[in-house]
């Protein structure tokens, strides 16, 4: 799967988790998911779960828990899908 | 008595995205244990108690990444007991206290000292938490240590491991560190603070509880 599919889809994602969606503009790779985004802890799990979903991979808890930026979360799905 | 270690956690039940949380089998059972989810099966308000169970893990968490390095921060990891008056995670314990209305609960985890000083306030969702929260701490704090709003601040330092890339807050009173800790919290409509401080400054900087964490 390519990343910039990868990357749209994560964003798909986030979008109805997002506090600052005129943060959405601008996201990127390097985008914080909590410090930019503003997505709070609790929907966190709620994405977790919804990228386990979208894209039929297990995120365990080490690797949920080192996702920082959206892109973190692209790079996990892209080297659990390849 | 010296001030212990905090954590807390605020959570808007009135939010729609909080709603029903028990009922969503998957968000459960990465949250909690077997026991969390047998108590939640059996209780009577088990939304309420979910999201009890889920800011006590919070708050244990905020309050475990200042006692050494920081954890991996999985939910199931932090074991509530159905009292919800402990939580325990790798080998320690610590104390609970939640309050709790129909809007909103407060959950507030510490370790050491007396039972750390919890508030919680409704402020405009719209505006921005962050500040609301660190107003709300210093008109609090003010207030109760006899001294002008103008003489206390909040100052977080820079941590590369945190989802914020910054470590939890400090408060500085006349530009030196309190003896204590605090934790904040904001979710929704509802900001939220506990705080273990001694009246006075340190007397040197990076004298705070938890090497200044």
């Amino acid at each position: 799967m390519e990343q910039q599919q990868v990357f749209d889809k994560v964003v798909s994602i986030l979008r109805p988790f997002v506090k600052a969606p005129e943060a959405l503009a601008t996201v990127n790779m390097g985008s914080s998911i909590v410090k930019d985004l503003k997505v709070n802890s609790a929907r966190l799990v709620d994405v977790v779960l919804e990228i386990e979903d979208m894209f039929d991979i297990a995120v365990g808890d080490a690797d949920a828990d080192r996702v920082k930026t959206v892109g973190d979360a692209v790079n996990l799905i892209v080297s659990k899908k390849n | 008595m010296a001030p212990g270690v905090v954590g807390n956690d605020v959570v808007d039940l009135g939010d729609p995205a909080n709603a029903g949380a028990h009922r969503r089998a998957r968000l459960v059972a990465r949250v909690c244990g077997g026991p969390e989810r047998e108590a939640i099966a059996r209780s009577c308000d088990p939304t309420a108690l979910f999201w009890s169970f889920f800011a006590a893990k919070e708050a244990a968490f905020k309050l475990a990444s200042k006692l050494g390095a920081r954890p991996v921060f999985a939910h199931r990891r932090f074991e509530v007991d159905a009292s919800l008056s402990s939580v325990s995670h790798d080998g320690r314990a610590f104390r609970l206290a939640v309050d709790r209305d129909s809007d909103r609960l407060h959950v507030v985890a510490w370790v050491g000292g007396e039972r750390p000083l919890a508030v919680v306030a409704e402020v405009d969702p719209t505006g921005d938490a962050g500040l609301a929260v660190r107003r709300l701490v210093v008109t609090t704090l003010a207030r109760r240590l006899g001294c002008s709003p103008s003489t206390l601040a909040i100052v977080r330092d820079p941590e590369p491991a945190a989802w914020d890339d910054l470590g939890p807050p400090r408060l500085l009173r006349g530009g030196l560190p309190m003896v204590g800790d605090l934790s904040l919290s904001h979710d929704g409509r509802f900001v939220a603070f506990a705080a273990s401080l001694s009246r006075r400054p340190a007397t040197s900087p990076g004298a705070g509880a938890g090497a200044g964490r």
